[in-house]
């Protein structure tokens, strides 16, 4: 039970980094990005690709990735995005899904249906190994990594002019621009900081899972599931939303099998819904 | 020297239009009135002019410089912005971020200090909340808000939005107030007021608008209240034309 617990808790940190990107691009925008799920599994592919051409140099391929995937991002948001946001959320929606509907058939063409993995030394290390208590050091990694990023984008938010203007943008659009913000340059902004979330995520799951071309619509779930439980938009939420899908999915495989532990997650968020609408994290009364 | 001038501007929402070859002027160190009932037209104009929203004929120019088509966002850099009414706060942000977002493009955090120091002796009150969202404010503090933010840009004109809607007439007083400072401290100002008699008394000029046009223009101290009382109803406005 400890054992489950506890990597629970992990993997809630992995959860709550898919969760970012997500909840930045809805915090501000008010869009909900379908291709989510398919843009992390396109950076997973990308590591992938840089660590084979690179000879297995597996960091430098995640750097690689992160500045490939937030090019990305500025294409998605300046070209995709953008032209179509004036005509509300809704076009935009349509636009993400089918961006995620390409990315899944475009992934399955070049790198066919077979399950895939980065290869890497840490998920075969054991930083905790006693009869209880068994933790992998690829889970831990991802945990920290998690607590870096959420504090470090915290921080970014609060104290610079640049988070500033991000929240004050996501807070009233047109006030914003009455500051001097160019809204849609910080629309780009906000896109490429969350596609090179995204990309972090990527290489990390697929660095613990495997992964294949059509697995990125299950991992759009859990993003969803995440910002939903934490609050969309607040990072700290997206931490706990992480770590309480986590913990529930682990405990629900202990008590009910491995077999329906999603479904017992998907029942935790489906409270959440239920009993605190905005999230458990959301910040101040809307009108 | 005329500062902003509008001329012969258009503004359609879809099919419907919502400004009709409206021209107006506004000089260096006035205060100007901008005059008219709910639906007349008037915050549609000040976005037009803001570039917030299209315009579809006519133009904008500000110092010299053609704007009808720039972005909001260079407008401000010009100094040219508007102080929307309270309910465009940023709720979410405290009272001196919500400030601080108003120097935006100012790019020292010392001089980002200083214009909020400058801010807090204008209005003592923001400077207690300074740390509260602005959620919490009440109607008249989120005006003097909106006005200090606006202020932030350091504006040579600026345009301030519905200055006294829903606020209580010691409020009113208050805010009318402090313009006196910003006029004395070198702020052109175009004002946008329901409140036909206060708007003439603190305005050098005024403009009546009805139904997306400019009825009535003048010196404020040559018009008669019950004749702009009149073209601000649009009774027998057809009898004078």
């Amino acid at each position: 039970m400890l054992q489950y617990l506890v990597q629970g808790i992990l993997l809630g940190g992995l959860y709550a980094i898919i969760g970012i990107g997500m909840s930045l691009v809805f915090g501000i925008m008010r869009l909900t990005n379908l291709a989510h799920g398919d843009l992390m599994i396109l950076s997973s592919y990308t590591a992938l690709t840089f660590c084979e051409l690179l000879g297995g140099n597996l960091i430098l391929a995640a750097i690689l990735t992160i500045i490939t995937m937030i090019i990305v991002g500025f294409f998605i948001q300046g070209f995709l995005l953008n032209n179509i946001l004036d005509k509300g959320s809704e076009p935009a929606l349509l636009v993400t899904f089918g961006v995620s509907v390409f990315l899944a058939n475009l992934l399955h063409k070049i790198f066919s249906a077979d399950y895939r993995g980065l290869a890497n030394s840490l998920s075969n290390t054991k930083v905790i190994s006693t009869p209880a208590v068994s933790i992998s050091a690829m889970y831990l990694f991802s945990f920290l990594v998690a607590i870096l990023l959420i504090t470090g984008l915290h921080l970014v938010m609060q104290y610079t002019n640049f988070g500033r203007s991000i929240r004050a943008t996501s807070d009233n659009a047109m006030a914003a621009s009455l500051t001097g913000v160019n809204t849609k340059k910080t629309y780009i902004y906000a896109m490429m900081l969350s596609m090179g979330v995204t990309a972090v995520s990527g290489v990390l799951i697929g660095c613990t899972y495997t992964f294949n071309a059509s697995v990125g619509s299950s991992y759009l779930i859990i993003a969803f599931g995440v910002v939903v439980i934490g609050g969309m938009g607040s990072l700290v939420g997206t931490l706990v939303g992480g770590i309480v899908l986590g913990v529930a999915q682990l405990l629900g495989s202990y008590f009910f099998g491995s077999g329906v532990q999603m479904l017992v997650a998907y029942v935790v968020l489906l409270i959440v819904l239920a009993t605190r609408p905005n999230g458990l994290f959301a910040r101040g009364a809307r009108k | 020297m005329s500062m902003l001038e509008v001329k012969d501007i258009e503004v359609y929402y879809g099919d419907f239009q919502a400004i009709n070859k409206v021209s107006i002027n506004v000089d260096k160190g006035d205060v100007v009135s901008l005059i008219g009932a709910n639906g007349a037209g008037k915050s549609t104009l000040i976005n037009a002019i803001c570039g917030i929203n299209k315009t579809r004929a006519g133009s904008v120019t500000f110092l010299g410089k053609d704007i009808t088509k720039e972005k909001t966002s260079h407008i401000v850099s010009l100094g040219l912005t508007s102080a929307p009414e309270g309910s465009h706060c940023f709720e979410k942000m405290t009272i001196q971020d919500n400030l601080l977002m108003g120097a935006y493009l100012c790019k020292s955090s010392a001089e980002r200090k200083q214009r909020l120091e400058e801010i807090y002796e204008l209005f003592p009150m923001l400077r207690e909340k300074a740390k509260q969202l602005a959620t919490f404010l009440s109607g008249g503090q989120r005006q003097m808000l909106s006005i200090g933010r606006a202020l932030m840009t350091q504006p040579k004109l600026l345009i301030c939005d519905e200055i006294s809607l829903g606020l209580a007439p010691v409020v009113i007083k208050e805010i009318y107030s402090q313009i006196e400072k910003i006029t004395q401290k070198g702020v052109t100002l175009l004002i946008i007021d329901q409140d036909v008699s206060r708007s003439l008394f603190h305005s050098k000029y005024a403009y009546v608008m009805l139904e997306g046009k400019i009825v009535m223009e003048g010196k404020s101290s040559d018009m008669n209240i019950d004749e702009v009382n009149d073209a601000y109803f649009g009774i027998n406005f057809s009898k004078k034309e």
